[in-house]
């Protein structure tokens, strides 16, 4: 376990160093200068050639390309993330508010992705190739192919606009999380119940539930009490995938809602082609999913002690 | 239960892509229902691709001809879904939007599975350092959803079409280079391609007349399972004003110029959702067609 542990937190970290590279080296493709840019932030107007020049030196952006990924390197993992070209004020510190927003947003979606989805899914398996079997099939791939902002305009339509119940956008009071939270977690819910439903009628087609069943088991309990626990090491996989579809969606989700996440904030920045903030929102993003599955590989061990991880 | 239960768990399951998950068949009456509904999307999808596709044809309107005057009628027999806020005709608009959706997507799709399958057949067959290099770039580039990849790069260098595609298409070829190398792995030492080696046929000879024809259809059935999501990230990138670029018609783009009427004006909402709804629909059942058998 120890070793096994340790070898996947490696590879977690090799892949988080793979990403900050990356998002450091995008600095490279944009066609402004980085120093025009930050010469006309700091001094307004148009800058003079010296002064880009100052600037140059000054920034050390005229050092070789891994040089100046090493010293960026260096000061992200001091904390020290820099500042907005948009607004000025600290990285750190914007980041922090929206992170908050946006774990919000995404642990209560979650939570209704898994209860929903697992129920609908165990619902479904319980009927095999019912009608309600069949229905609930069709509706999830229904579901799955609507475009969530499209979604997220039909429900501020019904729910907002016509009947007047939720607000619309904003991030005041827990009402404001119903509206986003549906339409940023009805398609992972409705994935969620299509996998469970495969998952569960594999497992209560297994030999040792079918012999429990010719012995009196009732199919209610075989569910609960047999194929539920034993399905959950592919089930967190599965969690993990979708978690990470969570984090792509809400990019959209809370930039209509105008939900103050980290989502929204990451479109803004590329809106005004803030580099510093987009360089360190994705690492932010990176290190977030990372450690979901970080976490998901190494709850196998725990969830199954049939897995000796090593 | 007779049947066994297939399962295979895709590697790419996120929003808008159908699972690779498959289960027993049916019985028959659900089955030929479930049939039913599954040609009747497909062909829901074809119409709407076919009638875009002959968008110079059908289209009554230019789709960016601004008429003020005109401008946020209702649906009438002159315009038929009404016309948006610069008097454009959304039916004609619709039509066209569709043609650069498909464009985009159909040329999106053609790199990616390139791309995708050169990577997994030489690290496959090649194996080795060549195979631990592609195989950590996949696990880098899987570390962030494809939508966040694709706007650091718009982000970087700006919004516009090529941007878009060439970020698409360089953040999406994962799954293909995975499914392609264990394809690959599955069947290099089997007689067929040792024979061709001790043959002396060179590399790419083997690549590309033994391997590839051994792993192009699973990977089409791939490409079935993705195209959806393609189409979905295609259309939110140009919701969020980041990728194809107005005047030109795109279907998230008139979404989201909808949106001050959102409650004014259904005709400028409801149509082109429901064109990428049903397009994406059709793919997806399709492609949970093909991977029932």
């Amino acid at each position: 376990m120890g070793s096994y542990f340790l070898r996947r937190l490696g590879k977690a970290l090799v892949i988080l160093i793979g990403v900050s590279f990356l998002a450091y080296v995008l600095i490279d493709l944009a066609p402004a200068d980085p120093a025009q840019v930050i010469a006309a932030q700091r001094l307004g107007g148009h800058p003079n050639a010296d002064q880009v020049a100052w600037v140059r030196q000054a920034y050390g952006l005229d050092q070789p390309l891994l040089v100046q990924y090493g010293r960026w390197a260096q000061q992200v993992l001091q904390g020290n993330w820099g500042y907005s070209i948009r607004t000025g004020n600290s990285i750190t510190a914007e980041i922090g508010t929206a992170l908050r927003y946006s774990l919000t947003l995404a642990l209560w979606t979650l939570s209704f992705v898994v209860v929903v989805g697992v129920a609908l899914g165990a619902w479904a398996a319980l009927r095999p190739d019912s009608l309600w079997d069949q229905l609930m099939r069709w509706a999830t791939l229904i579901i799955v192919a609507v475009p969530e902002f499209w979604l997220a305009f039909l429900l501020i339509l019904l729910f907002a606009v016509q009947l007047g119940w939720l607000p619309s956008y904003g991030a005041k009071s827990g009402w404001h999380l119903i509206l986003p939270l549906v339409a940023l977690g009805l398609g992972p819910t409705a994935q969620l119940a299509r996998l469970t439903r495969i998952l569960l009628l594999d497992e209560l087609g297994r030999d040792y539930l079918r012999t429990a069943r010719a012995k009196g088991l009732s199919a209610r309990r075989a569910l609960l009490h047999h194929a539920l626990p034993n399905i959950v090491v592919p089930f967190i996989t599965l969690l993990a995938v979708q978690f990470s579809a969570l984090v792509g969606g809400a990019v959209i989700i809370e930039t209509i809602f105008t939900w103050p996440g980290l989502g929204s904030y990451y479109i803004t920045a590329v809106e005004f082609r803030d580099i510093p903030v987009i360089q360190t929102t994705v690492l932010v993003f990176a290190v977030i999913i990372s450690s979901a599955n970080l976490l998901a590989d190494l709850s196998y061990g725990l969830v199954d002690p049939r897995i000796r991880l090593g | 239960m007779q049947s066994t239960t297939r399962v295979h768990v895709g590697i790419g399951v996120g929003r808008g892509q159908a699972s690779t998950v498959t289960a027993s068949k049916p019985p028959r009456r659900a089955r030929s229902l479930g049939f039913l509904l599954t040609w009747l999307s497909v062909a829901l999808a074809g119409c709407v691709i076919g009638m875009s596709l002959l968008a110079p044809l059908l289209a009554p309107y230019d789709p960016v001809a601004v008429d003020l005057a005109t401008g946020l009628q209702a649906p009438s027999a002159q315009h038929w879904l009404g016309t948006d806020q610069l008097g454009r005709d959304v039916a004609s608009r619709l039509l066209w939007a569709g043609r650069t959706s498909l464009s985009v997507t159909a040329l999106v799709a053609l790199l990616t599975v390139t791309l995708g399958l050169t990577l997994g057949l030489v690290s496959g067959y090649c194996g080795g350092l060549i195979d631990d290099l592609a195989m950590g770039l996949t696990d880098l580039f899987y570390a962030l959803p494809q939508i966040i990849l694709t706007l650091a790069l718009l982000g970087a260098v700006g919004p516009g079409t090529q941007t878009m595609i060439i970020a698409l298409a360089a953040t999406g070829w994962m799954s293909y280079a995975r499914l392609t190398r264990s394809l690959v792995l599955q069947c290099r030492s089997q007689e067929f391609v040792l024979a061709a080696h001790a043959l002396g046929a060179p590399l790419r000879r083997i690549l590309v007349r033994h391997l590839l024809p051994v792993v192009i259809k699973p990977v089409l059935v791939q490409m079935s399972l993705q195209v959806g999501g393609t189409i979905l990230t295609i259309a939110g990138l140009s919701f969020l004003g980041l990728g194809i670029q107005p005047p030109t018609p795109e279907w998230g783009a008139m979404l989201v110029d909808a949106r001050p009427y959102l409650a004014t004006a259904l005709h400028l909402v409801l149509p082109p959702g429901l064109a990428v709804f049903l397009i994406v629909l059709g793919c997806n059942a399709l492609a949970e067609r093909l991977t029932q058998r």
